[in-house]
């Protein structure tokens, strides 16, 4: 599964903000809900491809969504 | 940073210096292309050499090769999650969900398989014994096909509603498990 990452608590919030559910998240994106649920959970790392379709289906840039804010980050440890 | 956090960014910088992700990509590309084709290669070996043949003890190694090969794969999703979820030829996951329609679909979708199943068994059974039928013998031989290719379609249409909606549940368990996280 490569390297571990961080919860996503960005996506989750960006994607509540557009009203979308994980599973229609997936479907706008061409995944399973269970790989949105990894990604949002820190379990699995998205390829860049993944990233921006995301990115596109929430309105939100990489730098919004991806770009890790350490302090904040750390938080959640 | 907590003893966590600094472990998580330790392993990332150290996964970055030792191995370039590309080449480790194309390594494990390469190996599931190659496994397979080997699956595959072994099953095609298999059925061919029991028509050939009609003997079972002439493929002992083929099954043996596709059976390991299936537990490893076995393994390896469930290490990894994966649950074995009703998807369409070109890959699209079935809806998931309890409501009536979705349900519908994915019962559609078991008969379908079990039909496909029925037809592709009836006709290597043919193939491998002529008229002679697995479970019993019918003078009449389209009776006999008949009979058989229905019981074979019950059997599987039990099988992939009781084998898939068990890991349908079991996915969406996993995946209101992650939500919660």
């Amino acid at each position: 599964m490569g390297v571990e990452v961080l919860k996503n608590r960005r996506l989750r919030i960006a994607r509540i903000e557009n009203d979308l559910s994980q599973e229609d998240l997936a479907n706008i994106v061409g995944v399973t809900r269970q790989t949105i649920g990894l990604i949002e959970a820190g379990k699995y790392n998205p390829s860049l491809n993944l990233c921006i379709a995301i990115c596109k289906a929430t309105g939100k840039t990489l730098n919004d969504l991806f770009w890790g804010d350490d302090k904040n980050e750390e938080d959640d440890w | 940073m907590t003893y966590f956090g600094g472990m998580i960014r330790m392993k990332k910088m150290t996964g970055n210096v030792k191995k370039d992700e590309r080449q480790h990509w194309l390594l494990t590309e390469s190996l599931a292309t190659a496994a397979f084709v080997a699956y595959f290669y072994g099953l095609i070996l298999l059925v061919y050499k029991l028509i050939m043949t009609k003997d079972l003890k002439n493929v002992y190694v083929e099954l043996g090769l596709i059976t390991i090969m299936f537990i490893t794969m076995s393994i390896h999703r469930i290490l990894n999650k994966t649950y074995d979820i009703p998807s369409t030829i070109s890959g699209k996951v079935l809806p998931t969900g309890s409501s009536k329609e979705e349900k519908r679909g994915r019962i559609i979708y078991y008969i379908k398989d079990s039909l496909k199943f029925s037809i592709i068994f009836i006709i290597f059974k043919f193939m491998w014994r002529g008229n002679k039928g697995f479970l019993f013998h019918l003078d009449n031989i389209f009776l006999g096909f008949l009979i058989e290719g229905v019981l074979i379609f019950i059997v599987i249409y039990i099988k992939d509603y009781l084998w898939y909606e068990y890991n349908v549940r079991r996915y969406n368990a996993y995946c209101e498990s992650l939500e919660q996280e």
